[in-house]
């Protein structure tokens, strides 16, 4: 009795995975060699069905919820912004009390902290994500407040090991410094090259 | 297809796109808005719930496309495809709980007369397939994914992939011939 290929060993011989005895009976079969053909022509048929568009532009509200995520985003990276900043002014003072006698001279840690403080309400003036920003920008953004985000754990393993001031220094500079160029780079104006 | 999405986003634009600029995210939306709707469409059941899939496909490339890597001509959008793909399955496996997907097919309702192989085109009795059937059909058949990579979008082994193909295979046969009446 004939036993002809199922819709599985169809299936497998089209996909190049039919077992021998499979391909043996479909070369000798015209019933089954006219199942595969129509399989060919079915996948081929589904192939060209037309391309469907969508009826509705869906961007303005992909668009919006980019934004507001960012913005929520920016909300939450200045509040722990300035958590941070406070832990730091806590571990600056911390350091300072050990350090009374140099009182009457310019103290260097606490113009830093000031500074920083400054440059902190600069930031907070900022709305990136009602700005149009370059490529290049929102890359120098991107990395600048990764690399405060780093900094930020070093303040924190530096209050628990109770860094020495010139350590605690070092960590401010490098803060203003990193603060100082995120206001810089969104100031920056926009430029456009390439669109 | 590929060519015009290829012709409208150049690199630097993707670059841009990548580094969140909007406007840069919208060429990405403007370019490949078609080959979504159109996977989502023939995967989904109804037009609301492609056009929510398209949605939620861009909202995840907008905010992922930093962390796309690839290289490749095309890589772009297998990438994004794979999102669009993903997300119809998720939107096919939550319309599974609300109403019972898995009896659809024999739940359709036949055509009301004449013949019934040769008054059905395809489109209809892709419709007729259950949604977990017709989205193994469109990936495999038509967009190219292995079995393996079906399962592991659906959560799934191969053999309910390969198995889900053939059924959905041996249904397409009997209604595009005539042979029953679902």
């Amino acid at each position: 009795m004939l036993i002809h290929c199922t819709m599985d060993e169809l299936l497998a011989i089209r996909d190049g995975e039919g077992s021998q005895a499979a391909s043996r009976h479909l070369d000798e079969c015209d019933e089954c060699s006219h199942e595969l053909n129509l399989l060919h022509q079915r996948v081929a048929a589904l192939k060209t069905m037309p391309t469907l568009n969508p009826p509705r532009d869906r961007w303005s509200v992909v668009r919006d919820e980019v934004l507001a995520g960012r913005a929520k985003k920016r909300r939450q990276f200045v509040g722990w912004l300035g958590a941070a900043a406070a832990a730091s002014v806590m571990l600056t003072l911390g350091v300072g009390q050990l350090v009374v006698s140099a009182a009457r001279e310019p103290d260097p840690l606490a113009e830093l902290v000031n500074e920083a403080q400054s440059l902190e309400q600069a930031l907070r003036v900022f709305r990136p994500e009602s700005r149009v920003m370059s490529g290049r920008v929102a890359t120098a953004v991107a990395a600048l407040e990764d690399r405060l985000f780093a900094l930020e754990v070093r303040f924190g393993r530096a209050q628990q090991r109770r860094a020495s001031r010139e350590q605690v220094i070092r960590l401010w500079e490098e803060r203003v410094g990193l603060m100082g160029a995120l206001v810089e780079v969104r100031r920056a104006p926009v430029t456009y090259v390439g669109f | 297809m590929m060519t015009a999405v290829t012709a409208s986003l150049d690199d630097i634009a993707i670059q841009r796109a990548k580094a969140g600029d909007i406007h840069a995210l919208e060429r990405v939306y403007r370019a490949y808005q078609g080959t979504v709707y159109n996977l989502a469409r023939r995967m989904c059941r109804s037009r609301e719930d492609a056009e929510d899939v398209l949605q939620e496909t861009f909202l995840e490339v907008c905010l992922s496309i930093g962390k796309f890597r690839g290289a490749e001509p095309g890589s772009l959008t297998a990438w994004i495809k794979r999102i669009a793909a993903s997300k119809a399955l998720m939107k096919i496996r939550r319309a599974k709980y609300r109403d019972t997907d898995e009896f659809f097919e024999d739940a359709a309702p036949a055509p009301e007369t004449g013949d019934v192989g040769l008054r059905m085109d395809l489109e209809a009795v892709m419709c007729r397939l259950s949604d977990t059937a017709r989205a193994v059909v469109w990936l495999h058949d038509i967009e190219g994914y292995t079995h393996e990579d079906i399962a592991e979008l659906m959560g799934k082994s191969v053999s309910f992939s390969k198995s889900q193909l053939s059924r959905a295979h041996t249904r397409l046969r009997k209604w595009l011939s005539g042979e029953a009446r679902c």
